[in-house]
């Protein structure tokens, strides 16, 4: 590989550890960009990076940009010549601009054809610039193109332009091959940060011999950075440090006897750390009395501890690969039971009048300054949830009660503290009363889903609870008029209404009871609109809007992997939000799987065609209606005689809901509408056999419309 | 190290540092960063470098003295350095290091954690320390106070002193800590937290509160106006304890919450820019 190696490593204070994987990928990427635009592309680039720095890497990057060839248009040709055939004025005049004299006229100036014409010009060479004098612009640009979710301004500036960044940066390395590229940032009332060619591993730990923790060390390329850090106590490779800390947290279940519910999170937990160690920690057998929905918000929320399913134990990840004398894990365990006393506290206090009883108290809770208090809403949500369940052949009376205490843990002491658990602690404290299970876990699970993905309530009564949850706020807002614009959903309306989608999609199928019952998105937002009695004005204004924002979101919940967008649209081109949501939904999973089996490319194609053929202006010729005798055409016999067996099998099914037999009838048609366009001339003579031809087309067409507009479906495929 | 042996350290640490020693001010406050120490300070282009304890007090985290972590009153340590030193963290660490705690055996973290004091019209970006998982600093780079940009940035470093204490003492009861040698926190503060609570929870008279906070407003205003800032941010921060006191009596509406906070906000806001005209 020819060319040099770029190294540039930014060495900042801590970067919000969520934060850290974008701005070295978003670094990479403008340093790649600013390469490429200075024509120094290098052969490979890479980058890697931990809560304390930003490390970029090129390899093969040229010297110094290649020469170019510069076009220097002067007048147009046609003037370039004077009349005795030598260079007229005009062309003379530009020729020394450029700096050319009169013996290299003849050499240097030439025709350049232009799109407006053919012009006098030059070529000259400018000579590409070394690398190294271009790389601090495109060093400063990258720094300034690194997208930050929140800009810290730390009374830097480069070039006399303010430099705001994710944190103050304390050093830099910038190499090309062993030069360093010469940048600096200026800090008012500081040293300037220059680039040079040393780093800094851990601050409090190094196993280089006689030196300092934290003291600078020289580098001169990648290798020795990744080598210098591993030997200061850290890990630069991404994919190694998590490695590293899987091993640790492994390590820990094999002395905790159980596997800890770690999830996903060691993807952050790597970016926190520069060199992982976990320690076990244990807390006393007593805290397991508390609800493990609480003791764990207190282990992974507060502290960013990992719990275990039945053990009194919890993992925390260190900074340290290791706990000699067991300070870290000591400490920890204090915390944790610190922490879990003040929540036991918290849990005791809501215990001790019963959650009914509270419910006054939500008349201190404002819901939305124009829409009043939690306790009206709690008041409208019973109304609502058991309009629903009744509907739907759940318990309406468990349902009703569950709406009407679902608020009340948000007066307690438990959700004061700990905002995540609202919902969680109402469904613990109604089970430890006693109410019965449909109750209790309808409140635990009301606001389920978080959107068009996570669990469902586990229950058609907390489906119920959720619904009237989700379609109050929503028409309440909209009543109020914070609908959601542009970018600003500050009450988080969007995933409201795909939540609401969603249930009503996956409801009927999830629960028992009648399959029909769930109602469509409009009767269920209408009935909670009429819940804050609307003016006979204001309400068709609403619901109009409630109804463009809930199709809006339509397509989101229905198109996936096996439901592409041209079987989505086909479907919803005859559906919208006043139809139940669930049978929507049937129709498009059967109508995908019927495409995929079937042969809809005929169909569609016919579609478009009958459309075509019955535009309006055909419209009336089609006559009253379809009579057999006029059929002549075997083709067209054929067509009707298969659309007979097909439509009353159709319908058929339609009635009993059953649409996938149905859309497979549908597709048997191909053959004889593909032979009846090839041996049929539609627009016939005869204006009797022409009628009957459109009529014979209208039907078919009003048989497709009982599924959508197939014309949408083969977009999909293509 | 005892709890008064921990202020003296930290404090003579940052005095060595170059910091003024000033004194906790001597009015009730929620946090070391309403003392004009810090709120003055941090606006406009001079230096300074400060350092002080301020009990603070958080009237509805009372607890009849009954909880081993929370307390009605508790006390800050506050350092503020304009501009910030550009090794303000290795400083930090080595402030830690002076009161005992050796950071190759324990785990020490700057995680993610912004402040904001809507009141103060302030908030800044930065970290909570976190040593073994117990948050002990909250570390500061300010950007705005008083609803003015800053430039140059102060960083604010405050210590927890309770919490600090109790992790070096290694005990799980901050009333068990060593106030100095034979005298504990429980006899130096208990009385205070029962009864600071008793009033905060049961007692206070919320019309008298009330009445109070409109005059603070209204007085501070007025001295703002006339050119006399500090006593004006003074009913400022009258006002501001008084609406804490309103809010745990459970005296505060919701209605009435956004007007008292602006009405707060507004003295503030007008203080720091009065201060800064000023000068």
């Amino acid at each position: 590989m020819s060319g040099r190696e770029l190294l540039i490593e930014i060495g900042c204070e801590e970067i919000p550890a969520d934060w850290v994987a974008g701005l070295a990928q978003g670094f990479e990427t403008a340093v790649t960009e600013g390469l490429d635009r200075e024509r120094l592309t290098a052969e490979t680039i890479g980058s890697h990076s931990t809560a304390r720095r930003l490390v970029v890497h090129g390899a093969g990057i040229p010297e110094s940009q290649p020469d170019q060839v510069q076009e220097v248009l002067g007048p147009p040709w046609r003037v370039a010549r004077d009349e005795g055939g030598g260079w007229s004025r005009a062309a003379a005049g530009f020729a020394r601009r450029q700096g050319i004299e009169e013996p290299d006229f003849e050499s240097r100036l030439q025709a350049v054809e232009t799109p407006r014409g053919q012009y006098l010009g030059i070529r000259q060479v400018v000579p590409g610039r070394p690398a190294i004098r271009i790389l601090p612009g495109i060093l400063e640009d990258a720094l300034r193109a690194v997208p930050l979710p929140k800009a810290m301004n730390w009374d830097a500036s480069i070039g006399e332009k303010p430099f705001a960044f994710a944190r103050p940066i304390r050093w830099i390395v910038a190499l090309f091959g062993d030069e360093v590229i010469p940048f600096r940032i200026e800090v008012t009332g500081g040293t300037p940060v220059a680039a040079g060619n040393h780093s800094y591993g851990h601050r409090a730990r190094t196993t280089v011999e006689e030196e300092r923790p934290g003291a600078p060390f020289p580098v001169d390329s990648l290798g020795k950075l990744v080598e210098g850090l591993r030997s200061r106590y850290v890990l630069l490779d991404d994919e190694e440090r998590k490695g590293h800390l899987l091993a640790a947290i492994r390590r820990c279940e094999t002395a905790a006897g159980e596997s800890a519910e770690v999830g996903t999170a060691a993807d952050v937990h790597k970016d926190l750390v520069e060199v992982p160690g976990a320690v076990l920690g244990r807390f006393p057998d007593e805290f397991l009395s508390l609800p493990k929905e609480i003791r764990d918000t207190v282990l992974v929320h507060h502290q960013k501890f990992f719990p275990f399913p039945t053990s009194p134990s919890f993992i925390a990840v260190t900074n340290l690969p290791d706990d000699p004398e067991g300070h870290v894990r000591r400490g920890a365990e204090r915390v944790v039971v610190a922490r879990l006393r003040d929540a036991r506290f918290f849990w005791d206090e809501d215990r001790k009048v019963s959650l009914a009883e509270t419910r006054p108290r939500l008349a201190g809770v404002v819901f939305h300054q124009r829409l009043g208090t939690f306790r009206e809403k709690a008041d409208r949500m019973e109304e609502l949830a058991a309009w629903i369940a009744d509907a739907a052949g759940a318990d309406a009376a468990a349902a009703s009660q569950a709406a009407g205490l679902s608020k009340c843990d948000l007066t307690g002491n438990l959700v004061g503290e700990f905002a995540s658990l609202q919902g969680l602690v109402g469904g613990l404290l109604l089970r430890e009363e006693g109410l019965p299970e449909t109750v209790w876990r309808a409140v635990y699970d009301h606001y389920r889903p978080g959107g068009l993905d996570g669990d469902l309530p586990r229950g058609p009564e907390g489906a119920a609870v959720s619904l009237a949850d989700r379609a109050d706020t929503l028409a309440g807002l909209f009543l109020a008029g914070e609908e959601p614009s542009g970018s600003g959903d500050p009450f988080a309306l969007r995933r409201a209404a795909l939540s609401l989608i969603r249930v009503l999609r996956d409801a009927p199928a999830e629960y028992p009871g009648p399959r029909s019952g769930w109602p469509s998105p409009e009767a269920l937002l209408c009935r909670a609109l009429d819940g804050y009695r609307p003016d006979d004005e204001t309400r068709p204004v609403v619901c109009r809007k409630l109804a463009d924002f809930v199709n809006d979101r339509l397509p989101h919940a229905f198109v996936g992997p096996s439901t592409p967008k041209g079987v989505v649209n086909a479907v919803l081109a005859t559906r919208d939000w006043s139809h139940p949501v669930a049978d929507t939904w049937q129709r498009i999973v059967d109508l995908a799987k019927a495409v995929g089996s079937g042969d809809y490319a005929t169909l569609a194609a016919a579609s478009r065609r009958v459309r075509r053929i019955l535009a309006p202006e055909v419209q009336e010729e089609k006559g009253a209606g379809l009579d057999p005798a006029l059929l002549t055409e075997p083709a067209e016999e054929e067509l009707h005689a298969a659309l007979e067996r097909v439509e009353a099998e159709v319908l058929r099914c339609f009635a009993e809901t059953r649409y996938f037999p149905a859309f497979q009838a549908l597709a048997t048609l191909s053959p004889a509408i593909a032979t009846f366009f090839d041996d049929v001339l539609v627009m016939a003579e005869d204006p009797a056999v022409r009628a009957n031809r459109l009529a014979l087309l209208a039907r078919l067409d009003a048989l497709f419309s009982e599924v959508g507009d197939l014309s949408q479906i083969e977009a999909s495929a293509s | 190290m005892t709890f008064q042996d921990l202020i003296a350290k930290l404090t003579g640490y940052w005095a060595d540092q170059g910091a003024v020693v000033a004194q906790p001010y001597d009015m009730e406050m929620g946090a070391g960063t309403m003392h004009p120490e810090t709120f003055f300070r941090v606006l406009g282009k001079a230096p300074w470098k400060v350092v002080y304890v301020q009990p603070s007090r958080r009237p509805a985290d009372g607890r009849y003295g009954e909880n081993p972590n929370r307390l009605y009153k508790h006390h800050q340590l506050q350092l503020i350095l304009k501009p910030s030193p550009q090794d303000i963290q290795d400083l930090y660490l080595e402030s830690l290091a002076a009161c005992g705690v050796d950071a190759s055996q324990h785990d020490l973290r700057f995680e993610e954690d912004n402040w904001a004091a809507p009141t103060l019209g302030a908030w800044g970006v930065g970290w909570q320390v976190v040593l073994d998982g117990l948050e002990i600093s909250q570390f500061t780079y300010f950007q705005q106070a008083g609803g003015i940009e800053l430039a140059p940035i102060s960083v604010e470093i405050t210590y927890g002193l309770e919490r600090l204490a109790m992790y070096l003492q290694d005990v799980d009861d901050v009333y068990d800590l060593t106030w100095t040698d034979g005298v504990d926190y429980r006899t130096v503060r208990l009385a205070d937290e029962q009864q600071s609570s008793r009033y905060a929870f049961e007692e206070a008279d919320a019309a008298a509160l009330s009445r109070g906070f409109d005059e603070a407003i209204a007085e501070g205003s007025r001295l703002i106006d006339s050119g006399l800032v500090l006593p004006g941010y003074e009913q400022c921060l009258r006002a501001s304890h008084l609406f804490n006191l309103l809010d745990s009596r459970g005296a505060v509406s919701v209605s009435d919450r956004p007007r008292r906070i602006l009405a707060v906000r507004g003295l503030a806001t007008a203080a720091a820019h009065r201060y800064l005209a000023d000068q």
